[in-house]
């Protein structure tokens, strides 16, 4: 009985080399976290309807626009006597950079630190280009997997505002040897995050239910531009009721019209609220009080 | 169809008089910053918007489910003035 070994690799495939112009894509600017969401074809992948349904679903989640772009990668480690030379353990590619954001911000960008539910990074470029890998059937397309993502706020000093200085680091410095690097409509304000949505009552009777919708971190960034559609009333019992809606007015105050109102009622924002250029979502549930 | 008036999205199935209407609708923004007559006209047309029992069909008078009317605008302009 002789021996068996199959641990090595074929031999490789050289490829032709007949490349005179070089299309390079540009640099990192807003890194875009996917749950292992997969485009369904190039195609998909230009379409900016793809990515906005995909960010509404949270399939993929923009983070913020990166500055201070570093390459912290490192060498393939390789053993060497005379004329033996062998890699034990393959480098790896890391990034550093830094965003400059409100402690919100960092508050939204630091849960997705080593967040188990978003594994995989699309990265959209200076330039507009941007790039994922195909998957394995060679047709859909994917995000690049990383291993992690860290990010740490460093306070103000006297030469420089507070910051968030990040790192991430890619599972496979070589994957990119399937990468998929394309250019279309797609453009960096489509890649906002989602907006949370506050809800405020300003008052209620058992006809009128009146509040208000604001964003930002303090809440006091007042969104006008909500429908009917957008927010769901519910009794104590949790079901739905049917009510008129009237726009916001110049005060950002909503009314909603019906009958019965009573105290237990809420008022939601209904789910992912997808408007042309702006994504919106409710933080909570507001508890309505009637007042006589 | 929706059934709107000036943005208002009203919901199905509204059943109440018109003095009823003006008592629960006739407050708000949209209605408040138009003159008197124009005020009682326009609710008059939101009210047949929001009660019609077939929006389906075309308004009886002048009426218009999106809102948009001539009156309608001068009456925001002449408020917002």
């Amino acid at each position: 009985m002789g021996t068996f070994l199959d641990i090595c690799e074929g031999e490789k495939k050289s490829k032709n080399t007949g490349f005179k112009d070089q299309c390079i894509e540009t640099k990192l600017q807003i890194p875009v976290l996917s749950n292992g969401f997969e485009f369904a074809s190039v195609q998909a992948f230009k379409t900016k309807s793809a990515w906005k349904d995909a960010i509404a679903a949270k399939s993929l989640v923009p983070l913020f626009e990166v500055y201070e772009l570093a390459d912290a990668s490192t060498e393939d480690t390789k053993f060497e006597s005379g004329n033996f030379s062998k890699i034990t353990a393959k480098g790896v590619e890391k990034i550093t950079f830094e965003c400059y954001l409100s402690i919100c911000a960092y508050a939204a960008l630091k849960s997705y630190e080593n967040n188990g539910q978003y594994g995989e990074i699309f990265e959209f470029n200076e330039g507009g280009d941007y790039s994922g890998v195909f998957a394995a059937d060679g047709t859909k397309v994917k995000g690049r997997k990383i291993k992690s993502i860290t990010v740490t706020r460093i306070r103000a000093t006297k030469d420089k505002v507070p910051y968030v200085k990040g790192e991430i680091t890619y599972a496979d410095k070589d994957d990119i040897l399937d990468g998929v690097i394309v250019k279309s409509d797609l453009e960096k304000d489509d890649l906002d995050g989602i907006f949370d949505v506050t809800l405020k009552l300003v008052s209620a009777s058992s006809t009128v239910i009146k509040l208000t919708a604001a964003s930002g971190c303090s809440g006091n960034s007042f969104i006008k531009s909500l429908v009917l559609a957008d927010f769901k009333v519910r009794n104590a019992a949790g079901v739905a009721q049917t009510v008129t809606l009237v726009p916001a007015d110049e005060d950002g105050v909503y009314q909603l019209i019906g009958t019965g109102f009573a105290t237990g009622y809420t008022v939601e924002v209904d789910g992912v609220v997808q408007q042309t250029n702006i994504m919106y979502e409710g933080v909570e549930k507001l508890p309505v009080t009637v007042t006589p | 169809m929706k059934r709107t008036y000036q943005g208002i999205e009203f919901a199905d199935g509204i059943q109440m008089s018109l003095a009823e209407f003006e008592k629960v609708y006739g407050s708000n923004h949209i209605f408040n910053n138009m003159l008197p007559a124009q005020r009682k006209k326009e609710l008059k047309k939101a009210f047949e918007i929001a009660t019609k029992k077939d929006i389906s069909k075309p308004e009886e008078e002048d009426g218009d489910s999106t809102g948009s009317t001539d009156q309608g605008k001068a009456a925001q302009t002449s408020a917002n003035s």
